[in-house]
């Protein structure tokens, strides 16, 4: 079944759609939760509710908004960024902070950069070249901000550079990335 | 946070563009969507975002849930709260007991029960550890014997001859326990393919290829009769 299809029956609350929604859909957004929460317990809470608001909200989904799998993506990011904010406003930290690794790697030029990991496609290659074609600073930003969720507050603190620089930053990476995609 | 609704075409579009990246505060993020229910062009601004960004989601790679997950969603999604068809409720029983079955035959996972697939050894002190498949959860199972680490990750390859390894994901830091296997990585898991464990930066090789010493390796010793 599409899933455009799917999302459709499920707003009517068609458990068999739902049940094949899962199926399609969950590998990829607990992984994506993984990735971004890399706590096991964190991701499966956030994938549980993911697909609750899915159930009750399927019928916001619209043809323009995405494809499913970018529309679920992204649901499922925003949650995850809620969790870890408000983890990481208790303090309950869970890992070596991002860019101490990204920051070694950075000084290593043989290394190649994290986008790398985008291998597969001619899109997803588009992408990591258009990414690679930001300055280092701007890049960082995009970076702890696309993985971590970090706020332009939290970046300016993390990056060391003030608020209205990080903001330009990220308009600026964005818009160019725009143009970037869009060539 | 500034009106939504008085943006100019290209702040609206930086909008979008901030709410996918995940840069937005929750609270302005709340407020797009909010927005979007009504504002038509706004939404498409996110759709275009949110599919320039995908590539780099769809790179994750995917691990299958436990299955008490879904068990858990169908529970949190239980009848009496979720009838919403008041014309089905008759039926309402008998279509939960079918989407049941169809669940459980959706979710079954094609393997046998627990068997065990390889003996990864090493060349320093580490032990040797036993890798299985778990029984019904299509999952990989090792021994809990693996150093415990704060700021690395161990990363599981998959070898095939002639071919890069490919990444099977993350183990949890402190090496225990079990590691959820999407099933066309399952059907890989034979002989002559082998298995390797890596030791990797937080979050995994960045490169998609193993980068840091690999402490783990051994053939995988059945041979392909799952699938």
């Amino acid at each position: 079944m599409q899933l455009e299809a799917a999302l459709a029956l499920v707003a009517t609350g068609d458990r068999h759609a739902f049940a094949q929604l899962y199926k399609a859909t969950a590998p990829h957004l607990y992984g994506l939760a993984l990735r971004i929460l890399k706590r096991r317990d964190w991701a499966e809470d956030v994938v549980q509710e993911t697909y609750l608001q899915i159930w009750h909200k399927a019928a916001l989904y619209h043809a323009d908004a995405g494809s499913p799998r970018a529309w679920l993506s992204v649901m499922l990011r925003n949650r995850s960024f809620d969790r870890l904010r408000r983890e990481r406003a208790r303090g309950s930290g869970t890992t070596a902070p991002f860019d101490e690794v990204l920051q070694s790697r950075l000084a290593d030029e043989e290394t190649p950069s994290p986008f790398n990991r985008v291998a597969d496609g001619a899109e997803a290659r588009r992408l990591a070249d258009c990414l690679e074609g930001l300055e280092a600073n701007p890049r960082r930003a995009i970076q702890l901000a696309f993985w971590d969720g970090l706020t332009h507050d939290e970046l300016s603190m993390r990056l060391a550079a003030p608020l209205g620089t990080v903001k330009s930053w990220i308009r600026r990476s964005l818009m160019r990335l725009k143009a970037c995609l869009d060539l | 946070m500034t009106d939504i609704t008085s943006l100019n075409e290209d702040e609206r579009d930086l909008l979008a563009a901030e709410y996918v990246l995940g840069v937005l505060l929750s609270s302005e993020r709340a407020a797009v969507d909010q927005a979007m229910a009504t504002d038509t062009k706004l939404r498409r601004n996110v759709g275009i975002w949110s599919d320039r960004f995908f590539p780099l989601m769809a790179a994750v790679p995917a691990v299958a849930p436990p299955t008490y997950l879904f068990t858990r969603l169908q529970t949190a999604i239980g009848p009496e709260a979720n009838d919403k068809y008041t014309t089905r409720k008759g039926l309402g029983w008998v279509a939960i007991a079918a989407a049941m079955i169809l669940a459980a035959f959706l979710l079954w996972p094609q393997v046998p029960t627990e068997t065990q697939i390889a003996t990864l050894s090493g060349t320093g002190a580490q032990s040797p550890i036993n890798v299985a498949l778990g029984h019904e959860h299509g999952e990989i199972l090792f021994d809990p014997i693996l150093p415990v680490m704060v700021d690395r990750d161990y990363e599981l390859w998959l070898v095939e001859p002639g071919s890069p390894p490919r990444s099977l994901g993350l183990l949890s830091r402190a090496g225990t326990g079990a590691l959820g296997i999407a099933a066309d990585a399952l059907r890989d898991l034979t002989a002559p393919n082998a298995l390797a464990i890596s030791v990797e930066p937080i979050g995994g090789s960045p490169t998609g290829q193993p980068t840091g010493p690999v402490i783990l390796s051994g053939p995988i010793t059945v041979t392909g009769t799952r699938g």
